[in-house]
């Protein structure tokens, strides 16, 4: 998580619009599925919202993580159906993965960085301590390898909207959330 | 060597940290484009007319690389001298505290680059040009000269004398960063410039091929599709290659450089590794989707259009992955692989931890 203000600011800003655009496409959505998609863009984007303050670890942990826990099984279940059916096209394939990781993302920080880890970390500034916020192996490989995933989901999104001249505020608002969790993360990679 | 050991600091200077981060990486990152590119066009384009952006990519990454070599010279030498970046213009901040490696650095980059850069611009290269109806003609690279024989479609004599100056260009990253104290010291350089030459050619290889792509039109009917599937056929079976003693250097150099496995998931060098090495699987991944589903089908049916356009798409964003591993490797080469609270540098230009 992120402490200097106006990056706090600037991320904020970023998924309070990226909030208000999945809103936008949940409401004009034609399909349920595709309107559960963006609505839980939506939610994603409001968690982000909170995670740049330190308020955010007033939120309970376990909800959180259950919720996007199931929002990735929905995005694999929904590739899975059309994988079956013979009509997922590698594009289909491509951001219904990415929005996955992006999910399993959000599970990752709210195991990695979430309250039960900043009370650790309170109690150890409070003992006389020096917290610098690191990671077991396993948080620490799981984070690399899920942050690795995010970076390739970004550039997957940046081209499409890059290339697309339909569909560009959406993939570019999909790049910008993938950006914004990136720099989320990238000072727990590298502490 | 060292002007005067006792004179130097190590006091911090995270603005100072900063901008040579930052003028590292696209030192590096300029290098490896410019001599990947000129190594695509001597080995894989060969006799095809080079597209005129990846000409313009070539000259703004060699361009790039010139610029920065003086600027990481006296950037380096202050941040070794435990300066701030506003004593740049006192040369007698910085002049003492430059060494030969950052010295050499800085020189052979510039030169190699000059080097191949004004090589390729003279030679003459037999150029094929085919039409739509698929007929060949042959002429020279510079107009109004006469058409010559295609004898030889290999790598001219000219071609190679660019490529090894750019080699050696891009080469000259491996005399800074950390791999500078590991032991035992030549074998890790050896296998490090290996790792760079390797990355070089995939990074430049795959942006040729893209602009190949778009300039020829591929899938779109035109006669150029037979040509283009012969590049990729060939940048396929060097990348192939290339890719193996990447991976390979790669691996040893994490061996020669971390000091145990455990490394890898609890030390910032050891995640951005690994972050590295996910992103290089998934360009991977790409790169064998390509040859083996892709490329066989394309080659067959050269009117495939929507083949040619997913072999487009997934070039696209290989070369995309390419890049930015190439910025994540410039973060590797600037941090401690043991130090604890490694990658400070890096955590400045984001932002600090919050426990």
């Amino acid at each position: 998580m992120v402490e200097d203000a106006w990056l706090q600011w600037t991320l904020a800003l970023v998924f309070v619009a990226t909030a208000l655009h999945s809103v936008g496409l949940a409401a004009a959505s034609r399909t349920i599925g595709s309107g559960i998609g963006h609505g839980l863009h939506m939610v994603m984007s409001l968690d982000m919202v909170a995670m740049c303050w330190p308020w955010w670890t007033a939120i309970p942990a376990l909800p959180q993580g259950v919720f996007f826990g199931a929002a990735a099984v929905w995005y694999a279940s929904r590739l899975g159906q059309r994988w079956r059916r013979g009509q997922a096209t590698a594009r289909f394939v491509l951001h219904q993965a990415s929005h996955a990781v992006m999910m399993l993302v959000m599970v990752w920080m709210v195991a990695a960085m979430g309250p039960a880890v900043a009370s650790q970390g309170e109690a150890l500034a409070s003992a006389g301590g020096h917290n610098h916020g690191t990671l077991g192996p396993v948080a620490g490989l799981s984070g690399s390898i899920l942050v690795a995933l995010l970076i390739a989901a970004g550039v997957i999104f940046a081209l499409d909207a890059a290339r697309r001249p339909a569909g560009r505020l959406h993939a570019t608002t999909n790049a910008a959330m993938c950006v914004g969790m990136v720099v989320m993360c990238w000072p727990m990679m590298t502490s | 060597m060292l002007a005067d050991d006792d004179e130097l600091m190590f006091a911090p200077t995270p603005i100072t940290d900063t901008v040579v981060l930052l003028v590292q990486i696209v030192h590096t990152l300029g290098l490896l484009v410019f001599a990947g590119v000129v190594f695509s066009e001597v080995g894989v384009l060969r006799d095809r007319e080079t597209p005129r952006l990846l000409r313009r990519i070539r000259i703004a990454a060699g361009i790039s690389a010139i610029v920065c070599a003086p600027l990481l010279v006296v950037t380096e030498a202050l941040r070794v001298s435990g300066r701030e970046i506003d004593a740049i213009t006192a040369p007698n901040a910085w002049a003492p505290a430059i060494w030969w490696q950052l010295a050499a650095t800085g020189a052979v980059s510039v030169a190699g680059v000059c080097l191949a850069g004004a090589v390729l611009c003279l030679r003459r290269r037999a150029l094929v040009h085919v039409d739509d109806n698929r007929a060949v003609t042959i002429s020279t690279e510079r107009r109004g000269r006469d058409v010559v024989a295609l004898t030889n479609r290999g790598v001219d004599a000219w071609g190679i004398v660019a490529v090894f100056a750019a080699a050696a260009a891009a080469s000259v990253p491996v005399l800074l960063g950390h791999t500078q104290s590991v032991h035992p010291h030549g074998l890790v350089q050896l296998v490090d410039v290996v790792h760079l030459l390797a990355g070089a050619f995939w990074v430049g290889g795959t942006c040729a091929l893209a602009l190949c792509y778009r300039a020829a039109r591929v899938g779109e009917g035109s006669g150029e599709a037979a040509v283009t599937a012969l590049i990729t056929v060939r940048f396929s079976t060097i990348a192939l290659a290339t890719v193996i003693a990447l991976v390979c250097a790669g691996g040893v150099l994490a061996l020669l450089v971390l000091d145990s496995p455990a490394e890898i998931a609890t030390t910032g060098w050891g995640r951005i590794l690994v972050i590295k090495t996910v992103l290089v699987l998934c360009v991977g991944a790409a790169a064998a989707w390509n040859r083996w589903r892709l490329l066989p089908h394309v080659t067959r049916h050269l009117d495939a259009a929507a083949q040619w356009s997913a072999l487009r798409t997934v070039v696209l964003i290989e070369a995309a992955l390419l890049v930015v591993i190439v910025v994540v490797s410039g973060l590797l080469a600037n941090a401690d692989p043991h130090g604890h609270g490694a990658l400070e540098a890096v955590a400045a230009v984001g932002s600090s931890v919050r426990s």
